[in-house]
């Protein structure tokens, strides 16, 4: 079933530099897409129009075959509860004044989601594993990881079917970068990821497609294994070619 | 792409020797301005003693050229600048985060334009403002007080401004949006919070310019008029005797200069106790 | 004589210690790489070496910068040393740069005064142009005469890096100096920093959390942890037999990564 289907989608801040141009894929239910690109790709662009933050300047968005009305609150209500997000710095992504409790249950409230809302927030940062009896604590006691842990149970509390990641383990230091893709990956199995990065090693590690931009364009698109190991566009074959090699073991 | 570094190890919060300080201070005058409310040594209106008279044990501070208590003048002072300063900020809080927060939200062409207004204002000295405000009303304690609130706005505006615009392009504002919270929802849960702390000391040096500001005023003789009498028209009443009674230009001088110094210790001390947990700059 | 020998360096803020008992030397030529991840200590541990730890923190311990002992010293007495016998790169190219100032004259600046120490003319204009064509940027008279914000950032860290080349420094100091940039800049200015590195037979130091570019550039490695050495050597060996445990942990995540790109490239 197809989820998320993007048709010649552009995006100008100023109408003479296009910051998105002629951008078009389709992602189906239960699939992990990665959008890779380096600085100025679009790739921010492109996650803020999904999000509803920005509404495309030519081009449509379609989620579950109903145009994404930006403009609509009605809509985006339900969209967003659909649609969540986790972004890339755990220090400035958590209000320092909230205890957990409070951040993970926002979209709840925000969303008028009805149930047990202590149950629920406890549910979840069991399910991205941290204790449940953080609640009253607040974000200034937790390091880098765990801080991204409590963004993501916020992202998953209220049960989306599509949960975007803009460079969410970038901030990370390797030791908790890879346990934080682990958690990614069990989510990948509950839910549709789309995992905004420009690291080809994460985005390999997560997904099952590639999508790369350069410049505001989409250059190659497909399945990661054949994008990695039969590259075409020679954009991607740089990029491939500029990951620094862990030295043969 | 750059690798945040941890916080650093966070500095423990120190109760200061300024914030100890200046609550003595600020709470000397607060205890004197309560006790006003229910006894003073003599009757403010009362005609006491002699005129002039110097200090002595009956009256501590002697008595005015009317012969009215002169220490008793000295402690309605402190309730008079406490009231002055506290409603000057309240109001000047009042209109000026509510400005100063539809500021930030406003477009580029509107938010220039309330910008370029607050620095218009303030580039006015607090004063000639509060003096148009109470020329244009009746001298009294509330105008003075109207006055003050209106003249501190701006300031108050510009730094909220300026405070809600950085709140609003963290991370946690985008992720509450996308989770759905509403634009008041999110001025209210996360962009007052935050700016508050700043604020918060912000107001406290406001107070002490506000009780300046109506000294100021009364010694211009625009302030309110007795039983209302500020520090400020003593010290106007003490033009004329400051050779014979020197007493009379100190005792005002001395009690305006220990409350404003006291607020301003409590302002600093405020500083450093206000959210020492926000995260160290990368 | 070691270019810069640290015996037994601590690094403490108030109560917390950031660093401890650390040891290690860099002998002229000599490529070391300082491994770790936040919290590690060892950015403090390079600014401690040119006697620039922020105020609050304190050093003990030894550290020699060419026999000359830099904890305790006048920041005067460490004035010489910086630039000719060390000279550092950072890791945020658009803060290392006086946006107010023209790039030229910003790599003018350590060129004169080294001129003005040496006694010659301090009409370094050509000294600049020849450093920009050094690190690789094109066009450097349009360059010499730009803005920092007016170029890319990965022109902004070639800039950076003749600065630090300017005085000819016996040993650079990299903190991370590639990590602000996108991947295809980076792998541009570590072949870059390689070069000059050989060419001038200058030591290097080279800091940074990610594994395989601290592995391609230098020749032994030291990991940190929480300000602790937990081990150190050779990097073939490092990387092939990890002995510590947090050095295994490290090794296996960055090889987790590297194997999902495959044998690709």
């Amino acid at each position: 079933m197809t989820l998320l289907t993007l048709d010649t989608v552009g995006f100008a801040y100023i109408r003479e530099r296009p910051t998105l141009e002629d951008v078009s894929f389709s992602l189906n239910a239960g699939t992990s897409l990665g959008l890779v690109g380096e600085s100025g790709s679009g790739k921010t662009t492109l996650l803020r129009l999904l999000l509803g933050l920005n509404r495309p300047s030519s081009g449509s968005i379609r989620f579950n075959e109903e145009p994404l009305a930006a403009g609509d609150g009605a809509f985006m209500r339900h969209y967003r509860r659909q649609v969540q997000a986790v972004f890339q710095d755990p220090y400035s992504s958590l209000d320092p004044r909230r205890n957990v409790q409070q951040i993970v249950s926002e979209p709840l409230r925000a969303l008028g989601i009805p149930g047990e809302r202590r149950q629920m927030v406890e549910a979840a940062l069991v399910s991205v594993g941290l204790e449940p009896g953080i609640v009253s604590r607040y974000p200034h006691e937790f390091s880098g990881g765990q801080r991204q842990r409590i963004a993501i149970a916020r992202a998953i509390v209220a049960r989306p079917s599509l949960l975007l990641a803009d460079e969410a383990v970038s901030a990370l230091d390797l030791s908790t970068r890879i346990r934080v893709v682990e958690l990614f990956k069990r989510l990948a199995a509950e839910m549709t990821l789309v995992f905004v990065s420009h690291d080809l090693g994460v985005v390999a590690a997560l997904c099952d497609e590639l999508v790369i931009l350069q410049r505001g364009r989409i250059v190659e698109a497909g399945p990661t294994r054949q994008i990695l190991s039969r590259p075409q566009h020679p954009y991607t074959i740089s990029l491939l070619a500029s990951v620094p090699r862990m030295p043969a073991a | 792409m750059t690798v945040v570094a941890e916080p650093a190890p966070a500095v423990r919060r120190r109760v200061s020797s300024a914030l100890i300080a200046g609550m003595l201070l600020v709470g000397i005058h607060v205890v004197i301005a309560l006790l006003t409310l229910v006894w003073t040594p003599y009757d403010p209106t009362a005609l006491a003693g002699m005129r002039l008279e110097s200090p002595s044990l009956l009256h501590w501070a002697g008595t005015d050229r009317l012969g009215r208590d002169f220490f008793t003048a000295i402690m309605i002072g402190s309730r008079i600048a406490l009231i002055v300063g506290i409603g000057a900020v309240a109001i000047g809080a009042l209109i000026g985060v509510t400005l100063g927060v539809l500021a930030a939200f406003a477009t580029r062409l509107a938010d220039d334009a309330l910008a370029a207004t607050f620095d218009i204002l303030i580039a006015f000295p607090t004063l000639l403002i509060a003096m148009l405000v109470v020329a244009a009303t009746e001298a009294s304690l509330w105008s003075s007080i109207l006055a003050l609130g209106i003249a501190l706005s701006a300031v108050i505006a510009r730094l909220t401004r300026i405070l809600a615009k950085r709140v609003l392009a963290m991370d946690y504002i985008t992720a509450a949006r996308t989770s759905g919270a509403s634009w008041p929802a999110i001025v209210a849960e996360h962009v007052l919070p935050n700016i508050w702390p700043t604020l918060a000391v912000n107001f406290a040096l406001q107070f002490g310019i506000a009780i300046i500001a109506e000294a100021s005023l009364s010694y211009l003789g625009l302030g309110a008029p007795p039983p209302n009498a500020s520090w400020g028209s003593l010290l106007q009443e003490a033009q004329g005797t400051v050779y014979t009674a020197p007493i009379a230009a100190v005792a005002p001088g001395i009690a305006l200069v220990s409350l404003v110094i006291g607020v301003n210790l409590l302002a600093d001390g405020l500083r450093d106790v206000a959210d020492p947990s926000r995260r160290r700059a990368r | 004589m070691n270019l810069l020998e640290i015996r037994n360096l601590g690094i403490r803020a108030g109560d917390t210690e950031l660093v401890s008992g650390l040891s290690f030397a860099i002998a002229p030529g000599q490529r070391l790489g300082l491994i770790g991840e936040s919290g590690s200590g060892k950015s403090l541990t390079a600014l401690a070496a040119i006697g620039l730890l922020p105020l609050g923190l304190t050093a003990t311990g030894s550290i020699r910068l060419a026999d000359a002992e830099a904890i305790g010293a006048r920041d005067g007495a460490l004035v010489p040393l910086r630039g000719t016998v060390t000279a550092t790169v950072f890791q945020e190219p658009l803060t290392a740069l006086d946006p107010l100032m023209r790039v030229g004259r910003q790599v003018a600046e350590p060129l004169s005064r080294r001129a003005r120490r040496d006694g010659r003319s301090r009409d370094v204009n050509h000294e600049v142009l020849a450093l920009l064509e050094q690190v690789a940027l094109p066009e450097p008279d349009r360059i010499a005469s730009a803005y920092p914000h007016e170029i890319s950032g990965g022109q902004r860290q070639r800039v950076a890096i003749a600065m630090a080349l300017a005085c000819q420094p016996q040993l650079l100091i990299a903190d991370e100096p590639t990590t602000a940039l996108d991947v295809t800049t980076q792998a541009a200015i570590l072949e870059l920093l390689d070069g000059l590195v050989r060419e001038r037979n200058m030591a290097l130091l080279f800091i940074s959390h990610d594994l395989p570019v601290v592995a391609g550039i230098v020749d032994d490695v030291l990991v940190l942890q929480r300000g602790r050495a937990v081990e150190a050597g050779p990097v073939a060996k490092v990387f092939a037999a990890p002995e510590a445990a947090y050095t295994r942990e490290l090794i296996g995540a960055a090889r987790r990564f590297d194997a999902e790109l495959g044998s690709a490239a």
